[in-house]
């Protein structure tokens, strides 16, 4: 009964880990990466009549964890600076964040909650791809988005020390949200912006303490 | 219409056609922009497979002001032409009245 037990024990275990989609890099077991630099960057692409507007902030910060040999375990959230959205115009920034639009004032800041990950493909030993679910929030209103996302691990280097200590952790991920269901009035300076916006998230954190 | 009338009309119409060409030879932009974002990805955010950037404060002559709000989103090219036909009309008219002056 005991061997039965054991043979089962262990036949789960190596179906999990074989199911497992995780980094193979030197680092191991569960690892905190803050996201806080300036240069991160998260991108609001959207297109009207006249032309195409960008938006980018530079103020995304947050914290994930995860198991480096699971990536499914990924859990944490990013927060986005609702103020530091900006156009390449004033006025247009004025707008964006004012009531009729983002409502900076009443709402200072956008987030990604992770909720689960899906369809992990390990590109390299340091480089996966997954879709990730969370909960998107702005204006008030969160609804559930899923992002693709690619993420790479950089273990501590001499090269990687120029940019931060630690292990550093790239990511790059896209999603589509609909303004209206946000309760956004999609209507810029005169201009009927597309309701579907495209969001680029390019961030990097390090596991340093 | 005055010779003096019919320089003024040429000038004009250099100068117009001028300010279409500094805009189409700024890109030919719709809006006026005070800040372009400029790509600052190193190798190593390559290998991170992530872009990195920055607003740079850079002057971009628009069409039109995207709002008259900032004084210098206001310069764009619809405004310096309209400028310019308001005073070309301005000078047409008194060129005219010289004329009458002259004829009395």
């Amino acid at each position: 009964m005991k061997t039965a037990m054991k043979s089962i024990v262990i036949a789960f275990l190596v179906l999990t880990s074989a199911f497992s989609q995780g980094f193979k890099v030197k680092a191991e077991g569960e690892q905190t990466f803050s996201f806080d630099d300036r240069r991160n960057q998260a991108k609001f692409f959207s297109t009207t009549p006249l032309e195409d507007v960008t938006g980018i902030s530079n103020d995304v910060k947050g914290s994930v964890t995860f198991n480096v040999n699971d990536f499914s375990t990924l859990k944490g959230k990013i927060w986005i600076g609702v103020a530091s959205l900006k156009t390449g115009i004033d006025t247009r920034d004025g707008h964006l964040q004012s009531a009729n639009w983002l409502d900076a004032a009443n709402y200072p800041e956008i987030s990604f909650t992770i909720k689960k990950v899906s369809d992990i493909k390990l590109l390299e030993d340091n480089k996966l791809q997954a879709k990730v679910t969370g909960d998107f929030s702005t204006h008030g209103v969160t609804k559930e988005v899923v992002a693709d996302a690619t993420v790479t691990y950089l273990d501590e280097s001499e090269a990687t020390r120029q940019k931060s200590p630690g292990d550093l952790l790239g990511v790059n991920a896209k999603f589509n949200v609909v303004l209206s269901d946000f309760d956004v009035d999609n209507v810029v300076l005169g201009q009927k912006v597309s309701d579907n916006i495209e969001v680029t998230v390019n961030i990097f954190g390090t596991n340093a303490k | 219409m005055n010779s003096r009338q019919k320089l003024v009309l040429i000038i004009t119409a250099v100068l117009i056609v001028s300010v279409f060409i500094i805009w189409l030879a700024g890109g030919g932009e719709v809006f006026t922009k005070t800040k372009v974002w400029v790509d600052r990805t190193s190798e190593l955010d390559k290998m991170l497979g992530i872009e990195v950037g920055e607003w740079e404060d850079k002057f971009i002559f628009g069409l039109v002001p995207p709002g008259l709000t900032a004084t210098l989103e206001m310069v764009s090219t619809a405004t310096l032409s309209g400028l310019i036909l308001v005073v070309t009309g301005v000078i047409f008219f008194k060129f005219r009245i010289k004329k009458q002056k002259e004829t009395i």
